[in-house]
C-alpha cells in the first residue's frame, strides 16, 4: 500500500496548494484556469494515457459541458446542480459518439476534432438562436460567484485526481492499459475490450463536461468560440505529453509548469506561446516521447 | 468418459472474398485430450483457431463448448467460459510488468479462480522476470509469457498457435513436457504446429487440413503413409 | 433549374480545386504512412507567397506556382531529413508523426502570425486575369476556372509521374510495401523525401488560389484546411493520390449544393462528411481490429 499513500499525499499537496493560493496570489482567474487545466489534462489522461486514444476534439466535451451547465443555470437550476447537468450533457454526447472508438490512431483523433468543430458550428448557428443564443454567447452574470465556482472547480479537480489514481492503482486501470497495448491479446486475457474503452471514454467526457460547466460559471459571459476553442484541446494535450501520460503526477505537473509559463509569456503575446508549445511538441515527440515523469521512471522510480 | 465432448466443431465454413479458408470442418475434443492440427500455409489452421476464440465470425457451421453454442459470444466471454489461446507472434502488454500482464489475465479472465500469477510464472520459469517490463523480454520469453497469460485465465481448452517456432531444442522439449502435464490435469489442447516432431511427442491424434478441408485424421506414422497428405506436403516443398 | 445548374458547375470547378488541396496530403500518406497535420499550413504559406508577389512586386500570383514548386520540394527534402528518420524509431511512428506534425502546424501558424499579422488577406480579382468565364451558359470568375484547371492539371501530371516515369514507379513500389521496396534495393529514403516535398509543393500551389476560392488567406486557416483535405482524401481513396479526384468532386458538389440551398449550415459540411464517411466506410481504416495471428 505504499503506492496508495504516495498518491494520497500527491493529491493532498496539490489540492492544498490550490486551496491556499488565493490568499497569496491576487489573480484568482489565473488560479482558476490553472486548476481547470490540471483537471482537463488529467481528464484527457484518462482517455489517452490509459487507452491510447488521443482526442483532438476533447474541447467538444468541455464546450458542451459549458453550454449544458449555463443553459441549466439560465433555466433556474442552482449552479452546483447545473454542473452535473453539464457533465451529463457531455456524457450523453460521448455516448452518441462511441462509434468513433472503432477508428484507430490518427483517424480517431481527426474524427474527434471534426465533431468538436461541428459542435461549435451547431451551437453558434444563428438558426438555433432561440435555444443557444447562437453566435451571441451566454450571459450568466445573475449567477456570477467567483468564490463558489473556484471551490466547485477544486472539488471537480479532487474527483478527477482520485479517478486517475484509481486507474493507476486498480486492476481496471491495468486492463485498460492492456487494451491500449493490444486489444486482441487483452480480449484473450478476458478483458471486455469494448466495455473498458467505452467506460474510459465516458469518464473522460464527464471530467471535461464538469470542468467546462465550472469554467462557464466562473467566467459568466462567454461566446461559442470561447468554450469550443481548439487551443483548449491543444493545451490539455501538450500538458499531458509534457508531464507524461498514464501517471497521476505527469499531466498535473505539465499543466502547472506550462500554464505558469503561459501566464508569464502567453497572455500578452499568445503567438509566442503558441510557437513555444508548437516547438515543444516537436521536441517532445523526438526526444522525450513519454514526458518528464519518464525521466524518473527510466531510473526505476515509481511515479504516482 | 463424458457423454458429450468438450469442444465440438461442425461444418464450419469461412470465406475471405473469393477464397475459402474453411470449407466445412468437423472436429471434437474431450477433456484432457490433445489434438494436433497440421497443414500447409493457408490451409485454414489459424482461421479455425480464430473462429473458436471468437476473433472471427464463421459464415456457416456450429461451435459448441461444454454443450453450449459459442456463436455470437465475444472473445472475452469465451475466455470466461474457459477457452484461451496463444498467438504465433505474441504481443505482451508493454509498459506493464510481466507479473502485471498475468494479473490482468487472472482477474479478468478467470475472475481470480485460475492459478495465481506467481505460480504460473514459477511453472514456466519466468519468476525472475516478474518485475521486468514485458516489452523488454526476448522472443522466447514473450512466447512463454503468452502461454502464461493463457493459463492464468484458467482454461479448460487451450488453443496453441505455433508455439514451437523460434524455440531451440531444449526449450521445445521443455514445452512439450509442460503441455503434456497440462493435458494430464484435464486441459484439452488444440495444437497448431509446423514442427511435426514436437507434435508427435504430444499426441497420436492429428488432423491434416488442406485448403480449408480435413484430408486426414490419425497418427503421424499413418499420415506419412497417406498419399493425399504426402502430395500436399510435397507440393509445399516437403515439410 | 438555373440555380441547380450553377451549383453543379461551380461544384465541379471547386471539386477539381479540392482535389488539388487534398492530393498532396494523400501522396504523403500513401508513401510515408504519415498524416501531415501541417498540410493546411503549407497551403497557407504558399498563398502568402502569391500574395506578396502581387502586392510587393506587382507580379501575377500565378508566378507563385512554379516558385512554390521548387521552394517547397526543397523544403520538404529538408524537413524529411530533419524529422522522419528519427520518427521511424519511435514505438508507434504513425501516432508519433501525427502528434509531431500537429506541433509543427502550431509553430508555423505562430510564426506566420508574427510575420504577417493576425488578419485575413485577399487579392483583387483582376490580379489573376481580367473578367469572367462562361461555361455552359453560366458565368464564373476567371479565378475559379484557373483553380479548377490547376487542379485538373496537377492530378494529370501526378498521374503521369506515378505511372509513366521510373521514379514514379519506384514511388508506387514504396507505397505498396516499404519493406519490399527496401529489399529490392530502392533508395526508399530519397524517394520518400521527394514524395514528401511534392506533397508540400502541391499544397503550396493550392494556396495560390486560396485568396479566391477559400475567401482569403490568414495565418490561422491551417487547421480548417487540413480537416477539409483529410475529408477529401477519406471520401476518395486513402493512400491513392489519383483517387483524390473522386473525393474532391463529391466534396465540391456537396459544398456548392449546401451553399445554394442551406447556406447557414454549409460550414458544417466538411466535419459531418468526414465523420460519416469514416464511420460508414471504415474499410482499411481499422488497421488493428483483427490481427493475423
Amino acid at each position: 500500500m505504499p503506492k496508495l499513500r504516495g498518491h494520497a499525499w500527491a493529491i493532498a499537496v496539490l489540492l492544498a496548494a490550490f486551496a491556499l493560493a488565493p490568499s497569496f496570489y491576487g489573480n484568482h482567474s489565473v488560479l482558476f484556469s490553472m486548476a481547470a487545466f490540471v483537471a482537463l489534462a488529467e481528464g484527457l489522461n484518462v482517455l489517452y494515457g490509459f487507452t491510447g486514444y488521443l482526442p483532438f476534439g476533447y474541447v467538444g466535451f468541455f464546450g458542451t459541458g459549458a453550454y449544458g451547465a449555463s443553459l441549466a443555470i439560465l433555466a433556474g437550476t442552482p449552479p452546483l446542480l447545473a454542473l452535473l447537468v453539464g457533465a451529463a450533457a457531455s456524457v450523453v454526447l460521448a455516448a452518441l459518439l462511441t462509434p468513433l472508438l472503432r477508428l484507430s490512431g490518427a483517424y480517431f483523433s481527426i474524427a474527434s476534432l471534426a465533431t468538436a468543430e461541428a459542435m461549435r458550428l451547431i451551437v453558434s448557428n444563428p438558426a438555433l438562436t432561440p435555444l443557444t443564443k447562437g453566435p451571441y454567447g451566454l450571459n450568466l452574470q445573475a449567477a456570477f460567484h467567483p468564490h463558489q465556482s473556484y471551490w466547485a472547480m477544486l472539488v471537480i479537480l479532487a474527483l478527477t485526481l482520485a479517478l486517475v489514481s484509481y486507474l493507476r492503482l486498480s486492476p481496471f486501470g491495468l486492463a485498460l492499459q492492456a487494451v491500449r497495448e493490444d486489444p486482441v491479446s487483452a480480449a484473450m486475457a478476458g478483458v471486455p475490450v469494448v466495455y473498458a474503452r467505452s467506460a474510459a471514454w465516458l469518464l473522460s467526457a464527464a471530467v471535461a463536461g464538469s470542468v467546462g460547466g465550472a469554467f462557464a460559471w466562473h467566467l459568466s459571459v462567454f461566446y461559442p468560440q470561447t468554450v469550443f476553442s481548439l487551443s483548449t484541446s491543444i493545451f490539455a494535450i501538450v500538458f499531458t505529453l509534457f508531464g507524461g501520460a498514464a501517471t497521476l503526477l505527469g499531466p498535473a505537473t505539465g499543466a502547472v509548469l506550462l500554464y505558469a509559463l503561459y501566464t508569464a509569456v502567453g497572455l500578452s503575446a499568445p503567438q509566442y506561446f503558441q510557437l513555444i508549445y508548437g516547438l515543444l511538441i516537436v521536441g517532445l515527440v523526438l526526444f522525450l516521447p513519454y514526458g518528464l515523469t519518464s525521466l524518473l521512471q527510466r531510473r526505476g522510480i515509481h511515479v504516482p | 468418459m463424458c457423454p458429450e465432448p468438450l469442444l465440438e466443431v461442425r461444418a464450419l465454413s469461412k470465406s475471405f472474398g473469393g477464397l475459402q479458408a474453411l470449407g466445412g470442418v468437423n472436429l471434437s475434443l474431450a477433456e484432457g485430450e490433445i489434438l494436433g492440427l497440421v497443414g500447409p500455409n493457408g490451409s485454414g489452421k489459424t482461421t479455425l483457431i480464430n473462429a473458436v476464440s471468437g476473433l472471427l465470425r464463421p459464415d456457416k457451421g456450429e461451435i459448441r463448448f461444454g454443450g453450449r453454442s459459442l456463436l455470437g459470444l465475444h472473445p472475452h466471454q469465451r475466455v470466461h467460459l474457459g477457452i484461451s489461446r496463444t498467438f504465433q507472434s505474441p504481443k505482451p502488454f508493454a509498459g506493464l510488468s510481466t507479473l502485471q500482464n498475468l494479473e490482468v489475465a487472472w482477474r479478468f479472465g478467470s475472475g481470480r479462480r485460475g492459478p495465481p500469477p506467481q505460480e504460473v510464472l514459477a511453472a514456466l520459469g519466468l519468476e525472475k522476470l516478474a518485475r521486468r517490463d514485458a516489452a523488454s523480454l526476448n522472443s522466447a520469453q514473450q512466447k512463454k509469457l503468452d502461454l502464461a497469460r493463457a493459463l492464468a485465465t484458467g482454461p479448460k481448452l487451450l488453443l496453441v498457435d505455433e508455439l514451437g517456432a523460434g524455440l531451440n531444442a531444449a526449450e521445445l522439449s521443455e514445452m512439450a513436457d509442460f503441455l503434456g502435464a497440462l493435458a494430464v490435469q484435464g486441459v484439452a489442447l488444440l495444437v497448431v504446429e509446423h514442427l511435426l516432431g514436437f507434435l508427435d511427442r504430444l499426441t497420436k491424434r492429428l488432423i491434416v487440413l488442406n485448403a480449408g478441408r480435413e484430408i486426414f485424421e490419425g497418427d503421424l506414422q499413418a499420415a506419412a503413409q497417406d498419399p493425399q497428405v504426402v502430395a500436399v506436403f510435397l507440393g509445399e516443398g516437403g515439410a | 433549374m438555373f440555380l441547380l445548374e450553377y451549383a453543379v458547375l461551380a461544384g465541379i470547378l471547386y471539386g477539381l480545386y479540392f482535389s488539388l488541396i487534398g492530393i498532396g496530403l494523400n501522396l504523403t500518406f500513401g508513401v510515408l504512412k504519415i498524416v501531415n497535420l501541417a498540410h493546411g499550413d503549407f497551403l497557407m504559406l504558399g498563398g502568402f507567397l502569391a500574395y506578396f508577389l502581387y502586392s510587393a512586386l506587382g507580379l501575377s500570383p500565378l508566378w507563385a506556382v512554379p516558385i512554390n514548386l521548387v521552394l517547397f520540394v526543397a523544403l520538404g527534402g529538408l524537413l524529411y531529413a530533419l524529422l522522419i528518420p528519427r520518427l521511424r524509431q519511435s514505438r508507434d511512428p504513425e501516432m508519433a508523426s501525427f502528434i509531431l506534425f500537429f506541433g509543427l502546424s502550431q509553430a508555423i501558424e505562430a510564426l506566420a502570425i508574427l510575420a504577417f499579422g493576425n488578419n485575413q488577406r485577399s487579392l483583387p480579382a483582376a490580379a489573376i486575369g481580367p473578367g469572367t468565364i462562361s461555361l455552359f451558359g453560366q458565368v464564373f470568375p476567371l479565378s475559379w476556372a484557373a483553380a479548377g484547371a490547376a487542379g485538373l492539371l496537377s492530378v494529370l501530371l501526378l498521374y503521369l509521374y506515378l505511372y509513366h516515369t521510373r521514379l514514379g514507379q519506384a514511388t508506387r513500389a514504396v507505397m505498396a510495401s516499404r519493406e519490399e521496396a527496401v529489399a529490392s534495393g530502392l533508395s526508399v529514403g530519397r524517394i520518400s523525401a521527394l514524395a514528401f516535398g511534392i506533397g508540400l509543393a502541391l499544397a503550396a500551389i493550392a494556396g495560390v488560389f486560396a485568396p479566391y476560392l477559400l475567401g482569403g488567406i490568414s495565418p490561422n486557416m491551417g487547421v480548417a484546411v487540413t480537416t477539409t483535405s483529410f475529408t477529401v482524401i477519406v471520401i476518395g481513396a486513402l493512400g491513392n493520390p489519383v483517387g483524390t479526384v473522386v473525393g474532391g468532386l463529391i466534396y465540391g458538389l456537396a459544398l456548392m449544393l449546401m451553399e445554394t440551398y442551406a447556406s447557414s449550415w454549409a460550414t458544417l459540411l466538411p466535419y459531418l462528411l468526414l465523420v460519416i464517411t469514416l464511420l460508414i466506410w471504415p474499410s482499411g481504416l481499422l488497421g488493428r481490429r483483427l490481427r493475423s495471428a
